[in-house]
């Protein structure tokens, strides 16, 4: 069913609003596709209906129903591998040599989707860093989603889901199955603290940062909140602590604060040093 | 609600969607097939801690829409034993699944597909679940039965 | 680089073939473990092996085991794909000298997602 050109400027008014997420002309389509499942859902026949509704009660749950279908979480373990083999074999041997003497790590995961992300690095560290058991780590990790952060604090997947990108050997030693489904165990599910943080409005006190993964989210904004999100990080960062982005994501004429590292399809950067 | 029936809902629509990229859906009638249409069942044992079978069956013509899906050929094409590969295939995904639910360890045997005009009938076991399901126009099902315990003889 | 698929279905084993050969694998088939051996002998080591594990004559464990007591194929990596998916089998796999597993079903990008993560460069 097609939705008005009226009512598609309303979505893309509210998402931008609520989230940043910009919807140009031309994603109708992707309008359509995700809401006419919550249309159906709320007996509304509609998408014209649903948004006349979402007017008469603006502070009703329907529109953060429309938040969470618009927004992609799309995600998987150890999502483009590079990131992940440059962090093990690049990022955390230098962090940890730098730090051995206050034994203290702060790592955020600002767009952590169903948790497959925070979960990857937890494992990596855990598995290939054991000494870093008696440090001070403060890991946390969010996404403006409510039902995304239930998800990452149960640590539940399907089958479909372990099947991608996480390596068996991992698994077998990290989750426990129950029923059709997979767990993160629980030494590892209590590691990071998830939280809500909605990227384009004021964040919480967070500590000095030595790694910050914000990968696939930008995309989604525009160049102002770009801009925005990458002068907070700026701040947050420790002047040698280190930044991660998607893949087709960039500070290039965003933040020319930025440098992008050597490493093999990485999307890492780090403050100009000097 | 029977024994495993979401589970076997969970894994039925995972496995058609994947393998297949069908959109398969439970239905809350049985599918009892009409007199005379020719059905085709996959079976495969379990043995072990649990013994019993699970079993696919499907029309006839359903089973050749599949077939040809999974080796990208027209139906005038297939053979009988590339059906009773495919319909093998999914039976076997299948009955793996259910079985990671059942006590372990168990054993799954190769699957076997049969052409039937009543679908299947094993003796000596007991039907504990079965789930019709619907793909375009047709209905098929999927159904665990168990061994039945032996007797106990009296005195 | 070149690759063996094993499993017993024909089905299987096409939409296995296929997506290797995207990927510019040349491809070799077998329908149950012996069978694979064989063509292991004539074809020499390959990079890869996708294992079913249930199958006629000798299953895809066996195989396994079989492959890893030849010193000739160590560095031929081999991923299980199987239905076979309680987390005792994935260890047996596992410690037999598989280097992956999955459970089926799957998908096109799970195939290659677990190819990139054992290190296998598909472009
Ligand atoms: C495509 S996922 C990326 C997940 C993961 N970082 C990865 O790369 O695989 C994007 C996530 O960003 C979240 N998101 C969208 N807008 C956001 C905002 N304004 N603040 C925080 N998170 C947001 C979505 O809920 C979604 O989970």
């Amino acid at each position: 069913m097609a939705v008005t050109p009226a009512d598609f400027d309303y979505i893309s008014k509210i998402v931008r609003e609520q989230c940043a997420i910009v919807l140009e002309k031309g994603k109708e389509y992707l309008v359509e596709s995700r809401i006419m499942p919550l249309v159906h859902q709320e007996k509304l026949e509609s998408i014209e209906n649903l948004v006349k509704k979402i007017k008469q009660e603006p502070r009703g749950s329907l529109k953060d129903a429309v938040i969470e279908a618009m927004t992609t979480n799309e995600t998987s373990f150890y999502r483009d591998i590079h990131p992940f083999e440059t962090l093990k074999k690049e990022i955390f041997p230098e962090l940890i040599e730098k730090r051995k003497a206050k034994r203290e790590l702060n790592i955020w995961c600002g767009a952590s989707s169903s948790g497959q992300e925070p979960y990857s690095l937890v494992m990596l560290l855990k598995n290939d860093f054991p000494q870093l058991n008696s440090w001070n780590l403060s890991f946390s990790a969010s996404d403006i989603s409510n039902q995304m952060l239930n998800r990452c604090k149960s640590g539940i997947y399907s089958q479909l889901e372990v099947n991608r990108g996480l390596p068996a050997p991992l698994m077998v030693k990290y989750f426990e199955r129950i029923g059709t489904e997979w767990q993160v165990k629980e030494e590892l599910r209590k590691m990071v603290q998830f939280r809500i943080i909605n990227l384009s409005e004021a964040w919480p006190t967070m500590p000095q940062l030595d790694l910050v993964m914000m990968r696939n989210v930008l995309i989604y904004f525009d160049v102002e909140m770009k801009k925005n999100i990458l002068g907070r990080v700026r701040k947050l960062l420790r002047p040698d602590g280190y930044l991660f982005l998607g893949a087709a994501e960039t500070t290039l004429n965003l933040d020319e604060n930025f440098e992008r590292m050597p490493f093999k399809q990485s999307g890492c950067y780090r403050l100009k040093q000097g | 609600m029977q024994l495993y029936e979401t589970e076997i809902c969970e894994y039925t629509e995972s496995i058609w969607k994947n393998i297949l990229d069908l959109e398969v859906k439970k239905i809350e009638e049985n599918y009892c097939p009409a007199e005379g249409e020719s059905i085709l069942a996959g079976c495969v044992h379990i043995s072990g801690e649990w013994e019993g079978t699970i079993a696919l069956d499907c029309p006839a013509e359903l089973a050749k829409k599949i077939t040809s899906i999974m080796f990208k050929l027209t139906e005038d094409e297939l053979s009988s034993d590339l059906i009773q590969d495919a319909l093998g295939e999914l039976t076997n995904m299948t009955g793996g699944n259910i079985k990671s639910l059942l006590p372990e360890p168990c054993y799954l045997s190769l699957p076997a597909v049969t052409m039937t005009e009543y679908g299947l009938k094993i003796p000596g076991s007991e039907l504990i679940t079965t789930v019709t399901f619907k793909c375009w126009g047709y209905k098929f099902k999927v159904s665990i039965l168990k061994k039945k315990e032996p007797v106990a003889s009296k005195n | 680089m070149r690759a063996l698929v094993i499993d017993d279905s024909r089905a299987i084993r096409l939409i296995l073939v296929q997506i290797l050969k995207a990927l510019k694998f040349e491809v070799i088939e077998a329908g149950h473990g012996l069978e694979a051996l064989e063509k292991l002998k004539e074809s020499g080591p390959l990079d890869l092996a996708l294992v079913d594990w249930n199958m006629p004559e000798m299953n895809g464990y066996e195989f396994v085991c079989e492959v890893r007591k030849d010193d000739r194929y160590k560095d031929m990596k081999l991923m299980m794909v199987t239905t076979e998916t309680e987390m005792a089998q994935v260890i047996k796999a596992l410690e037999a000298g598989a280097n992956e597993y999955v459970m089926k079903p799957f998908t096109k990008d799970m195939i290659v997602e677990k190819l990139t993560i054992m290190g296998i460069d598909v472009g």
